[in-house]
C-alpha cells in the first residue's frame, strides 16, 4: 500500500472543498496567513520568527526525516524493530513532542472542518498503528531538537507524556489538553499558517484545472466567509487612509490572534502525511510561487499550460517518499560514524594543551589518502538542498575543497564551524578537535566521507519531478532557494516597516485585480530584492518599482543593455554601497555640506591624510577612484540627483583642454534647466544648483587635453560649484596631483555575496535559471565587475536560459584568462596548493608569463620560506626538495642567459617550466612568511655600484699597482685604507699629514677615500672612520684639500670645480690647476708628477687655460720629447 | 710611502726572484729582436704583470715605466658613447677592454685596430713595433676575442699584443694558437717566504722564517697578499714573533664564517640567512668561483671521505653551470642547498647509527 493513494484523493477532495470558493477569498486567506506570520501577538510571533530565520533547515530536515519513518512504520513494520532497538539505546528519554503533535491533533480537527477527509481518517490509523514505535523512532530523530533551546521542549514533554499511554489507540490524539493547546499556541499557529498556504495553493490549482467539483465543507465555507469579510473590510479600509489601515490591521491581528487560538486544535489535525509531505518552507514558497504566477500573467499562461495541476500533490508526494526512501542510509552511517568519533574524542584540557600541536599538525596535513579512489556519485541536481555541512579531517580520496564543491554543487552549504543549523558533520581522518565535541553538545549527525557520497547518491533531488511538473517545480525551487537565502531580510522588512508596506498598498491594489495577489507578490519581490543590495526597486516602494521594472523588461526588453535597464534607480540601490560608512554616503554628506563647509562662517581645516572619519568638508572637489565597474560613475550621478544638483559632465569624449574648460564651467555657472518650466505648473523651479561631473580624469591625455588636470586643479581651487571627478588608477602620477585637493574617495570591488543578490533578482527577472554557483563563478570570473557580469550574462542567457555550473565555471575561467596578476599574487599562487592544485602545466606556466622578467625572481627569493607538503614537515625531506628547486633555478637561470644573449625568445616556455612550475610543484605547500620583493635587483645594483667604484679606484691606482680591479677590490682595499685611516686614528692631529700623504702616494681623491671605506666594508667589521675624532677628520680634509695633487688622471669636472671652490682661500691653488691644464696640452696627455713638480708651476702659470678635453684626447699618437719633464 | 708590495717590486727581467728560467728565456726571445704575440696566464699574484712590465723594459728600455692614463672616447653602433681609461708609454698601451662590459668588441674592433695601424715614424733607436698589453683577456666576450683573431694577424708587422689571463679556458683557441702561451705558476710556499723575508730585509726588519712560511700558507700562494700580509702583520705587532696572528682580509673571514654558518644548521631559515652573507659577497664583487672555493674549503673540513666527494662534485658542478649561467646567487645558493640536503641526511644517518 502505497501513501500516495492517500493523498492524492485527499489533496483533491480539499481542493474541491475550496474550489467553489471565489477566487478572491483564496487569495484573501493567503493574506491572513501572511499576516498570521506576520503579526501575530507580539512576544509568540518573535519566538516563532526567530526560529523561521533560524532553523528553516531543520525543520525541513525534521520533517524530511520523519517522512523516512512513517515509511518505516507503513512498509516496513517489521524492519522499524530493528530501528527501534538503536534509538532506544541512543535516548533514552523519549521525546517525540513536536513532530507526535503534527501528527496526532490535526487529522482530528480537519475531520471536524472537513467531512470528506474519510480517506484521510484511515491513514491515521495506519498511523497510530504503529504509533510506539513510530514514537521511538522519532525520539531518536527529534533527539537533536531536544538541544535546540528554542524548541518548546515542556511542550514535547507534555505531547509526549499524552502520547505515552496509548499509543495502540485507534483515534488520533485530537483532543489535546489545554495546557498542552497553549503551550503549543506559537507552533500551532505557525503550523497552521502553512498549512493553510499549502491548502490555499492546492485549492488555486483546483481552481486552474478544475472549476467546478465538489462539495463544499459548510465550515470550511464558513470560515472562509468569515476570512473575506475580514479581508473585504482589509481592501475597503486599504482604500482610505494609511491610519485607518493601520488600524484595521491591528484589529485583523486581534482577530487572527483569537481565529489561531481557535483553531490551534484543527491545525492539529492536519494528517501528518500532509504535514510531512511537505515541508514548511516548501509550502510557503509554493504559495508564494503561485500567487507570484498570477501577477505576471503572461507567465502564468505559460506555465499552467505546461503544467497538469491535478497532478501536482500526488507527484510530488511520490517524490517526497522517495527522500524517505533514500533518507535511510545516510542514517545508519550517521549512527556509525557517531560511535567511532566519541572514541575519537579527547578531553578538553588535553586539547588545550595541544592546540599547538594540533595546529601544526593542520599545517602539515596531507591531502587525501587515495585520491580520485571513490567513484563520485551522479546525484540528483539539488538532493542536498538545505541541508548545511561541516567538513572536517582529511578524506580517503576527496580533497576538503573537492568535497566542498561537490557538496555546493548539489545545493548544500558548507559551513566553517558548527551550528545548529548545521545537518552533518562531515568527518575524515583527524578531525577538528573542536568541531567533534561541539558536535557532539548540538547532536549534530556525523558522515564520513561514503556516508556523504551515498548521501549524494541516495537522495533524490528537489527537481527531480516528473517531466510536465519540470518547469514550474524548478522555479519553484529556485525561488525557494532564493527566500531561503533572503529570509531574514524579508523578515526585518516586514516587520520593521508595516508602515512601509502599508503605504503602498493603495498603489498596488490598482495595479494588480486582487490585494491578496499583489501582498503576495510584494512578497516575493521584497524577498527577491530583500538584501540591501538590490539593483533596481526602490525600497521606499518596493512594489511599484519591481513592477515597473517588470514592465520595463517586458517592454523594452530588446532594446535596453542589462546594464541601462538594471541601473540603480536611487542611491540606495548601488551595489555595495549601502553602509553608513560606504562611500556613497560620505560624498552624500559631503555634497549636502558642501555650501556650508565651503562659504560658512567656519572654515574647514585641511584634514591630515591620515585622519579617519574625514568627512571632506576642507575640500571642493571629490575624487572617487576604483575599477571599473564598481558604480562610481552610477553613484556620483545618483547622488547629484538626490540632492537635486543639476549635472554637468565631462567625460573623456570631450576635450577637456584647458581652454574648453574654462568655457564649459563659465557657461555652467550662468545656465539653469529649463525642465522645471515644463514640469511644474508656473511656479520657478529651475535649479540653480550645479554640480561638474569629470568622468575619467585619468584619460585627460595627448594634445587635445593638454593641462586639463592643472586646469581642473586651478578650477576645484577657484570653484564655487562641487566638482566630481572620477578615475580608475588613484596612483597614476597626474592623479596623485589631483587628489591632493580633492576628498579622496576610494570604491572598492563589492564582495560576491553582494552582487549575488542583485543579479539573481536580474536573472529572474530575465527568466534565466542559474544557480547560485553558478553566478559565483561568473561574478569571480569577471572579477567582481558588475557591469562584466551584466554583459556576461547577457551574452551566455542569449544562448541558453538555463545556466549551469559547469557551463559558468567554463565561461568564468574564461574570462578570468584576462585578468593580470601582479608578480605577488604569482609568486603566491606559484607556491600556494590550494591555488594550483586544480591547475595543469599550461595554467601554471602562464603564471610566469604574467611577467616574466620578475616573476622568476620573485619565485627565487620566497621558494624557501615555503613548507613543501610533499615533505611532511621532515627536515631532511625539506631539505631536498629545497635543493631540488634551487637546482632547478639555477637551469632556469641557464636558459635565461640562453635566451637574452642569443635572443633565443623561443625558449621561455622552458624557462616557465624551470623557473616557476618546478619550483611549483616541488615546493608546493603553503607560504609560511610574506612574500617578499627579490633583493636580488637591489644587490645587484649594489654590485654594480661598488664594481664602478673598484674600477675608479684601480685607473687612479694603475700606476702604483699591479693588479686588476679584482684585486683592488680584495687585495689593496683594506691595507691602503688603513694606511689612511692608521695614523688618523692612532695619532689623531698628528697623524693627518701622514694620512695625507698615504693619499697622494696612490693618488687617490677625497671620494676615492669614501669609497675604498664602502668597499672594504664588511658586516661585522667596525668601521676604522668610526674612531676618529671628527676634528680630526675635519682637519684631514682640510690639509688634503690644501694641498696640491698631481694627479695623473683627468679629475673629473666636477670633482674639479668643488675642489676650486673649497681650495679657494689659498692662490696658488688656482695656477696649479691651470698649471696642470697646460702640462695637458702641451704634453697631449698628462704626465705623472711627483711633488717635485710644483717648482715649475710659477713658470707656467702665465699660460693660457685650455679645455679639458684635450685630456681627453686620443694619445696612441707618439709623444714627443718633453715626455722627460714630469719623470720621477 | 707606497706598500711593500708596490715599493719592492723588481722592475728588470734580471731581478725577479723566481722562474728564473722562464726570465732568461724572456730575455733571450727581446734580444732576438723579436717575438710573437704574448699570452701571459696563471693565477693571480703570480707576477704577471711584474714580468710583462720587465719584459717590456727589456725591449724599450726605462721609457716604458713613464706612464701615463688617458680617457678614449668610443661610439657604439648604437650611438652609446664609451669611455675607456689606457695606461700608455711611448711605446706601448695597456688596456683592459672588459672595463666596458658588454661592448668590449668595439674597443678592440676601435681602439686595438686604430693604435696597431700605424706605423712607427721614426724607427731608429726603437723597435720597428709597440706593443698593446690587453689585460683580463679571459673576461673578454667571443664576440671581442674573434674581433681580435684579425687583427692579430693583420697588423703583425707593426704590433705586437701581449694578452694577460687568468686561466686560458676562456680564451678561445683561435687566439691561443696565435699566441705563445706563456705560463706563470703561482710561487711556492717556499719562494714566498724567502721572498718576504727579502722584502723585510730591505725594510730593515727580521722576520722569523716560521712567521714567513705561515703567511706563505695563508696567502693561497698569492705573492701580492702574502706581501700585503706580511706589512699587516708587521703594522699590527712589531717585532715579529713566530706564533703571532696573522690577519686575513676582511672577506675572507666572512667567507669562512658564511661556510660554518652553513655546516652549523640546515634549515630554510638557514638557508635564507647565507644567502644574505652570499650577496653581501657578491657586491662587493668576491669573484663567484672564489665564493665556491672558499664555502668547498671550509665544509670539506667536515665531510666524511664519501661525502667529500660528493661534495666537491656538487660545488664543481655548480661552478660549471654558474660560468654558463649569468645569476651567480642562483649557483651558488643551489650548491648550497643541495649541500644542506646530503649533510643532513648524512648527520642523520650518522645518528641512527650511533643509537
Amino acid at each position: 500500500m502505497d501513501i500516495r493513494n492517500y493523498f492524492s484523493p485527499v489533496g483533491a477532495k480539499k481542493k474541491s472543498g475550496a474550489s467553489s470558493l471565489p477566487k478572491k477569498d483564496a487569495k484573501k486567506k493567503n493574506v491572513i496567513i501572511d499576516s498570521d506570520e506576520d503579526d501575530p501577538p507580539p512576544q509568540v510571533v518573535k519566538r516563532q520568527r526567530i526560529e523561521d530565520s533560524d532553523s528553516d533547515d531543520d525543520i525541513f530536515e525534521i520533517t524530511s526525516k520523519k517522512k523516512s519513518d512513517k515509511k518505516n512504520e507503513e512498509k516496513n513494520k517489521n524492519k522499524s524493530k530493528k530501528l527501534k532497538s538503536l534509538p532506544k539505546s541512543e535516548s533514552p528519554k523519549l521525546k517525540p513532542a513536536a513532530a507526535a503533535e503534527f501528527f496526532g491533533s490535526n487529522p482530528v480537527s480537519r475531520k471536524e472542518k472537513k467531512s470528506s477527509s474519510h480517506t484521510k481518517e484511515e491513514v491515521i490509523e495506519v498511523i497510530d498503528d504503529g504509533d510506539d514505535d513510530f514514537s521511538k523512532t522519532l525520539a531518536q530523530l527529534d533527539e537533536e531538537e531536544t538541544h535546540k533551546p528554542k524548541k518548546p521542549i515542556s511542550d514535547s514533554k507534555a505531547s509526549h507524556n499524552e502520547e505515552k499511554p496509548k499509543p495502540n489507540e485507534n483515534s488520533p490524539p485530537n483532543k489535546i489538553k489545554p495546557e498542552e493547546k497553549h503551550s503549543n499556541l506559537s507552533q500551532s499557529s505557525k503550523l497552521s499558517a502553512r498549512f493553510r498556504a499549502f491548502e490555499c495553493r492546492k485549492r488555486e490549482h483546483e481552481e486552474a484545472s478544475i472549476p467546478k467539483s465538489t462539495k463544499e465543507d459548510p465550515k470550511l465555507l464558513h470560515r472562509d466567509k468569515k476570512i473575506k469579510l475580514a479581508s473585504t473590510e482589509k481592501i475597503v479600509e486599504s482604500k482610505d487612509e494609511s491610519v485607518t489601515k493601520k488600524d484595521s490591521h491591528k484589529e485583523e491581528k486581534a482577530r487572527d490572534k483569537e481565529r489561531e487560538k481557535k483553531k490551534s486544535d484543527e491545525v492539529r489535525g492536519i494528517t501528518p502525511k500532509k504535514e510531512k509531505k511537505e515541508s514548511p518552507w516548501k509550502v510557503k514558497d509554493e504559495a508564494k510561487k503561485t500567487t507570484e504566477n498570477k501577477i505576471t500573467p503572461k507567465k502564468e499562461i505559460k506555465e499552467s499550460s505546461k503544467k497538469k495541476p491535478k497532478n501536482t500533490p500526488g507527484k510530488k508526494l511520490s517524490s517526497d517518499i522517495e527522500i524517505e526512501v533514500k533518507k535511510e542510509s545516510p542514517k545508519k552511517v550517521d549512527d556509525g560514524s557517531n560511535g567511532h568519533t566519541e572514541q575519537e574524542s579527547t578531553p578538553q584540557d588535553e586539547k588545550k594543551n595541544n592546540a599547538r600541536e594540533a595546529y601544526m599538525k593542520f599545517l602539515r596535513r596531507s591531502g587525501p589518502a587515495n585520491p580520485g579512489s571513490k567513484v563520485i556519485p551522479e546525484g540528483k541536481p539539488g538532493c542536498l538542498q538545505g541541508l548545511v555541512f561541516v567538513l572536517s579531517g582529511v578524506y580517503d580520496s576527496l580533497d576538503r575543497e573537492e568535497a566542498a564543491e561537490l557538496i555546493k554543487e548539489y545545493g548544500g552549504r558548507v559551513t566553517t564551524s558548527i551550528s545548529r543549523n548545521t545537518s552533518y558533520l562531515v568527518l575524515g581522518s583527524e578531525p577538528g578537535q573542536s568541531k567533534l565535541t561541539k558536535a557532539e553538545q548540538l547532536g549534530t549527525k556525523q558522515l564520513d566521507e561514503d556516508g556523504l557520497l551515498d548521501l549524494i547518491r541516495t537522495l533524490p533531488g528537489k527537481e527531480s519531478k516528473p517531466d510536465n511538473k519540470m518547469d514550474q517545480s524548478k522555479a519553484s525551487c529556485k525561488l525557494k532557494a532564493f527566500a531561503r537565502e533572503k529570509k531574514p531580510a524579508v523578515v526585518v522588512e516586514e516587520s520593521v516597516t508595516p508602515d512601509d508596506t502599508q503605504l503602498v498598498k493603495p498603489s498596488s491594489a490598482v495595479s494588480t485585480p486582487s490585494p491578496k495577489k499583489s501582498k503576495a507578490f510584494s512578497q516575493v519581490s521584497v524577498s527577491s530584492q530583500g538584501s540591501p543590495a538590490s539593483t533596481s526597486s526602490a525600497s521606499s516602494s518596493p512594489r511599484t518599482q519591481s513592477l515597473s521594472s517588470q514592465e520595463i523588461a517586458t517592454r523594452a526588453g530588446d532594446v535596453l543593455m542589462w546594464v541601462d535597464k538594471y541601473k540603480p534607480a536611487s542611491v540606495k540601490n548601488i551595489i555595495g554601497q549601502q553602509g553608513d560608512r560606504s562611500n556613497v554616503r560620505k560624498l552624500l554628506t559631503w555634497l549636502k555640506n558642501w555650501q556650508l563647509n565651503q562659504f560658512g562662517d567656519k572654515k574647514p581645516t585641511r584634514p591630515s591624510p591620515w585622519a579617519k572619519g574625514d568627512n571632506g568638508a576642507f575640500f571642493k572637489a571629490a575624487l572617487l577612484s576604483g575599477p571599473p565597474g564598481v558604480g562610481k560613475t552610477t553613484s556620483a550621478h545618483l547622488v547629484c540627483k538626490e540632492l537635486g544638483f543639476d549635472v554637468v559632465e565631462l567625460n573623456a569624449s570631450d576635450a577637456r583642454s584647458k581652454r574648453t574648460l574654462e568655457n564649459v564651467v563659465s557657461e555652467l555657472l550662468t545656465n539653469k534647466v529649463l525642465t522645471g518650466y515644463a514640469t511644474s505648473q508656473g511656479e520657478d523651479k529651475t535649479s540653480a544648483r550645479h554640480a561638474l561631473l569629470m568622468d575619467e580624469v585619468d584619460g585627460m591625455s595627448g594634445n587635445e587635453d593638454r593641462g586639463g588636470v592643472q586646469e581642473l586643479i586651478g578650477l576645484i581651487k577657484k570653484a564655487k560649484i562641487p566638482i566630481i571627478a572620477m578615475c580608475n588608477d588613484r596612483n597614476h602620477p597626474k592623479i596623485r596631483s589631483l587628489a591632493n585637493h580633492c576628498f579622496d574617495l576610494r570604491f572598492q570591488k563589492p564582495r560576491i555575496e553582494q552582487i549575488r543578490g542583485p543579479m539573481m533578482s536580474i536573472c529572474f527577472r530575465e527568466g534565466i535559471k542559474i544557480k547560485p554557483e553558478a553566478l559565483d563563478q561568473v561574478i569571480l570570473g569577471a572579477n567582481q565587475d558588475i557591469r562584466q557580469i551584466l554583459h556576461h550574462l547577457t551574452v551566455w542567457s542569449a544562448a541558453e536560459k538555463n545556466l549551469q555550473a559547469d557551463d559558468m565555471k567554463k565561461e568564468a575561467e574564461r574570462a578570468k584568462k584576462n585578468i593580470k596578476k601582479g608578480p605577488w599574487d604569482v609568486c603566491r599562487t606559484v607556491f600556494t596548493l590550494s591555488e594550483h592544485k586544480d591547475m595543469n602545466i599550461h595554467q601554471k606556466a602562464d603564471l610566469f608569463f604574467h611577467d616574466y622578467s620578475i616573476g622568476p625572481l620573485f619565485v627565487q627569493e620566497n621558494y624557501p620560506k615555503v613548507m613543501p607538503r610533499e615533505a611532511g614537515g621532515k627536515r631532511v625531506a625539506t631539505l631536498e626538495l629545497l635543493a631540488k628547486t634551487a637546482g632547478s633555478l639555477a637551469d632556469g637561470d641557464l636558459v635565461e642567459k640562453l635566451i637574452r644573449s642569443h635572443n633565443a625568445w623561443s625558449l621561455l616556455p622552458t624557462q616557465a617550466i624551470f623557473s616557476s612550475v618546478v619550483p611549483g610543484t616541488h615546493m608546493s605547500g603553503h607560504l609560511s612568511a610574506q612574500i617578499e620583493f627579490p633583493r636580488w635587483l637591489g644587490n645587484n645594483s649594489r654590485r654594480n655600484k661598488f664594481d664602478r667604484l673598484m674600477q675608479e679606484l684601480h685607473m687612479h691606482m694603475r700606476l702604483n699597482i699591479s693588479g686588476s680591479k679584482l684585486d683592488v677590490g680584495m687585495d689593496y682595499s683594506g691595507p691602503v685604507r688603513d694606511s689612511v685611516t692608521r695614523p688618523l686614528v692612532k695619532n689623531g692631529m698628528e697623524g693627518v699629514k701622514e694620512a695625507v700623504e698615504g693619499m697622494t702616494t696612490y693618488d687617490l681623491l677625497r671620494e676615492d677615500l669614501d669609497a675604498l671605506l664602502e668597499l672594504a666594508q664588511w658586516p661585522g667589521v667596525k668601521d676604522p672612520m668610526m674612531n676618529v675624532e671628527s676634528k680630526v677628520k675635519a682637519a684631514f680634509t682640510r690639509t688634503f684639500n690644501k694641498d696640491s695633487h698631481m694627479s695623473p688622471f683627468a679629475v673629473p669636472t666636477i670633482a674639479k670645480k668643488k675642489k676650486v671652490k673649497v681650495g679657494e682661500e689659498a692662490y696658488g691653488e688656482e695656477e696649479e690647476e691651470e698649471e696642470e691644464e697646460d702640462d695637458d696640452i702641451a704634453t697631449s696627455g698628462m704626465i705623472k708628477q711627483k711633488k717635485g713638480a710644483a717648482a715649475k708651476k710659477d713658470v707656467q702659470s702665465g699660460k693660457e687655460k685650455g679645455g679639458a678635453s684635450s685630456s681627453k684626447g686620443k694619445g696612441g699618437g707618439v709623444p714627443k720629447g718633453r715626455g722627460g719633464k714630469g719623470k720621477k | 710611502m707606497s706598500l711593500w708590495v708596490d715599493k719592492h717590486r723588481p722592475k728588470e727581467l734580471g731581478k725577479l726572484d723566481y722562474h728564473l728560467e722562464q726570465a732568461g728565456h724572456l730575455k733571450k726571445l727581446v734580444e732576438c729582436g723579436d717575438f710573437p704575440h704574448l699570452l701571459v696566464y696563471g693565477p693571480p699574484g703570480a707576477g704577471k704583470k711584474t714580468r710583462i712590465m720587465c719584459l717590456l723594459r727589456e725591449l724599450y728600455g726605462p721609457g716604458v715605466e713613464r706612464l701615463r692614463i688617458e680617457h678614449q672616447n668610443f661610439q657604439t653602433p648604437s650611438k652609446k658613447k664609451l669611455e675607456i681609461i689606457t695606461l700608455a708609454s711611448n711605446y706601448h698601451l695597456e688596456v683592459n677592454p672588459s672595463d666596458v662590459g658588454f661592448y668590449d668588441r668595439v674597443v678592440v674592433q676601435e681602439l686595438i685596430k686604430t693604435c696597431a695601424s700605424t706605423q712607427q715614424l721614426d724607427t731608429t733607436g726603437q723597435r720597428h713595433f709597440k706593443v698593446v698589453v690587453l689585460t683580463e683577456v679571459d673576461k673578454l666576450t667571443k664576440d671581442a676575442q674573434h674581433a681580435l683573431r684579425r687583427t692579430m694577424e693583420k697588423y703583425m708587422a707593426t704590433c705586437r699584443l701581449v694578452l694577460c689571463a687568468n686561466s686560458t679556458s676562456k680564451v678561445i683557441p683561435a687566439i691561443r694558437s696565435r699566441c705563445l702561451g706563456l705560463r706563470v705558476p703561482a710561487p711556492t710556499v717556499e719562494t714566498i717566504a724567502q721572498i718576504l723575508q727579502c722584502v723585510c730585509k730591505k725594510e730593515g726588519l727580521s722576520l722569523p722564517s716560521e712567521l714567513a712560511t705561515r703567511i706563505a700558507e695563508k696567502s693561497n700562494r698569492n705573492l701580492r697578499r702574502a706581501i700585503l700580509m706580511c706589512e699587516a702583520c708587521k703594522v699590527h705587532q712589531y717585532p715579529f714573533s713566530s706564533n703571532q696572528e696573522i690577519i686575513t682580509p676582511d672577506w675572507e673571514v666572512f667567507l669562512q664564517d658564511t661556510a660554518s654558518k652553513v655546516v652549523e644548521e640546515q634549515s630554510p631559515k638557514r638557508l635564507l640567512e647565507v644567502r644574505e652573507r652570499i650577496y653581501e659577497l657578491l657586491t662587493h664583487c668576491i669573484p663567484p668561483e672564489v665564493i665556491f672555493k672558499g664555502l668547498l674549503r671550509e665544509m670539506v673540513k667536515f665531510c666524511d671521505g664519501e661525502v667529500k666527494c660528493e661534495v666537491t662534485r656538487l660545488a664543481a658542478y655548480h661552478e660549471h653551470r654558474l660560468h654558463l649561467g649569468s645569476k651567480a646567487i642562483y649557483h651558488i645558493e643551489a650548491f648550497i642547498a643541495s649541500f644542506m640536503a646530503l649533510y643532513k641526511k648524512f648527520l642523520e644517518e650518522n645518528m641512527s647509527k650511533m643509537f
